[in-house]
C-alpha cells in the first residue's frame, strides 16, 4: 500500500493510537490536578503564630478561643468603602455555599483602624454581612503587634474631603487551621466559590 | 387575521423600549449601564474622632459601566447624589499585596471605548450617607461628564 510495508503501516496507525489515548488521558491527569490545587497560596508546613487577645463587643476575645474551628483572619477598617466589604461579601457568600460546614468556620475581622473601629462599631459592622462574624479591636499597641505577627501592613492613607480618612492595608486574608497555625492565604480577589472549596478541602 | 400578530410585535417593542430605559440611561453618546451600590453596615453613630455627624450611616460605593458610544474621548469628573453628603471618585490600586485607595480627578472613557468602575478598582465613593441603604433600594446620582455635561441613572442598592 503506497510502497509502505503492510507491518510499517500498521505499527504507525498504532502509534497514532497510543498517542491519542496517551493525550486524553495526560489532559485528564492535568485537570484533576488543577482541580486538587488550592486557590490561595498553600502554607506547608503551616505556620504557627503567637496566640493574641483582643476586644471584642462582649469582652476580651483569643485566637484560642476557637481552637477546633477553622479561622479566617481578615484586617480592616469600617470606613473602607471598597476593599473591605468586597472581601467580607465574598466570606458571606462562601459561608453559604458550605452550607452546615460552615459552623466549623470562624470569620474575624480585626480593625486597622481602631481610633475609629471600637469593638462595637467593628461587631456591628461584621454582623451586618453574617451574625457569625466576630469582630475585634483594641489599643494602637495591640493592633500592631497582632497585625505584624500576620504580616499585616496598614498606614492612614488619604484624608476624604468628609474630614475622613481611608488606610491603606494588605488586603490578604489568612486561613488558620484548628490548631490556629497560618494554612493558606488568600489576596485580593479571590472569589466566594474558591474560597468555599478551600475551606472544604481543610475541613 | 395579522392583528394579534401585530399586537404581539407592538408589545414586544414596546418591552424592549422599557427595557431599555430601566437599564441604562443615555446623554451625549455616553451611557451609564448596571449602575449599583453597596449596602450600608453600620448603625447611624457619632463617636470621638469619627467624620460622620449624627444620623449618619457607614460608608458605601456606586459601581457601573460607563459606555461612550461616540467617536471622541469623554472624562467623568464629579458625581453627585442626595444620599450622601460626600460623593468623590476613587481608584483601588493593589501594590505587593497592598490595597490603595485614592481620590482621582477624574476617569478617561476612551472614544466607542468603555470604563468599568467595579471592586477592587474604580468607584465612586459615598460618606457621610443619610439613611440607611438596603438591599434592592434605588436611588438617583447625577454624573457630569466634561462633554456630554450630566446625566442621571438610578441605582440600585444590592450585595455583589
Amino acid at each position: 500500500m503506497f510502497g509502505i510495508p503492510r507491518k510499517l503501516f500498521i505499527a504507525l496507525v498504532a502509534l497514532l493510537f497510543v498517542s491519542i489515548i496517551l493525550f486524553i488521558s495526560a489532559n485528564f491527569v492535568l485537570h484533576q490536578a488543577s482541580e486538587a490545587r488550592f486557590a490561595g497560596t498553600l502554607l506547608d508546613p503551616p505556620l504557627a503564630v503567637q496566640d493574641f487577645e483582643l476586644s471584642g463587643a462582649n469582652g476580651p476575645v483569643k485566637r484560642s478561643d476557637f481552637q477546633g474551628k477553622i479561622v479566617v483572619l481578615f484586617f480592616g477598617y469600617t470606613s473602607c468603602p471598597d476593599v473591605c466589604p468586597t472581601t467580607l461579601a465574598s466570606l458571606k457568600k462562601a459561608l453559604q455555599l458550605l452550607g452546615d460546614e460552615a459552623e466549623s468556620v470562624q470569620v474575624i475581622m480585626v480593625a486597622i483602624d481602631p481610633e475609629r473601629d471600637t469593638p462595637d462599631r467593628v461587631s456591628q459592622y461584621v454582623s451586618g454581612f453574617n451574625p457569625s462574624f466576630v469582630g475585634l479591636s483594641g489599643t494602637l499597641e495591640q493592633i500592631a503587634e497582632v497585625a505584624s505577627r500576620y504580616g499585616i501592613y496598614y498606614a492612614r492613607a488619604d484624608s476624604t474631603s468628609d474630614g475622613g480618612y481611608l488606610v491603606d492595608h494588605t488586603a490578604t486574608v489568612s486561613v488558620l487551621d484548628r490548631e490556629g497555625r497560618t494554612r493558606l492565604l488568600w489576596s485580593f480577589g479571590t472569589t466566594p466559590e474558591e474560597m468555599a472549596s478551600d475551606l472544604r478541602r481543610l475541613l | 387575521m395579522y392583528k394579534p400578530l401585530i399586537l404581539g410585535l407592538f408589545l414586544l417593542c414596546l418591552a424592549l423600549v422599557v427595557g431599555c430605559q430601566t437599564s441604562e440611561t443615555e446623554a451625549g453618546g455616553m451611557q451609564v449601564l448596571d449602575a449599583w451600590a453597596r449596602p450600608t453596615m453600620r448603625g447611624s453613630d457619632q463617636q470621638a474622632g469619627d467624620s460622620a455627624g449624627a444620623g449618619e450611616y457607614g460608608p458605601s460605593a456606586i459601581y457601573l459601566r460607563l459606555k461612550n458610544t461616540g467617536s471622541e474621548p469623554e472624562r467623568l469628573i464629579r458625581a453627585t447624589t442626595d444620599v450622601a453628603r460626600s460623593v468623590e471618585i476613587h481608584e483601588s490600586r493593589e501594590e505587593a499585596g497592598v490595597m490603595r485607595m485614592s481620590r482621582v480627578e477624574g476617569i478617561d472613557i476612551p472614544g466607542r471605548g468603555e470604563v468599568h468602575l467595579q471592586p477592587g478598582g474604580y468607584h465612586i465613593m459615598l460618606e457621610g450617607v443619610n439613611r440607611p441603604l438596603a438591599p434592592s433600594d434605588t436611588f438617583s446620582i447625577t454624573l457630569i461628564f466634561e462633554r456630554a455635561g450630566s446625566l442621571s441613572a438610578r441605582v440600585e442598592v444590592r450585595e455583589p
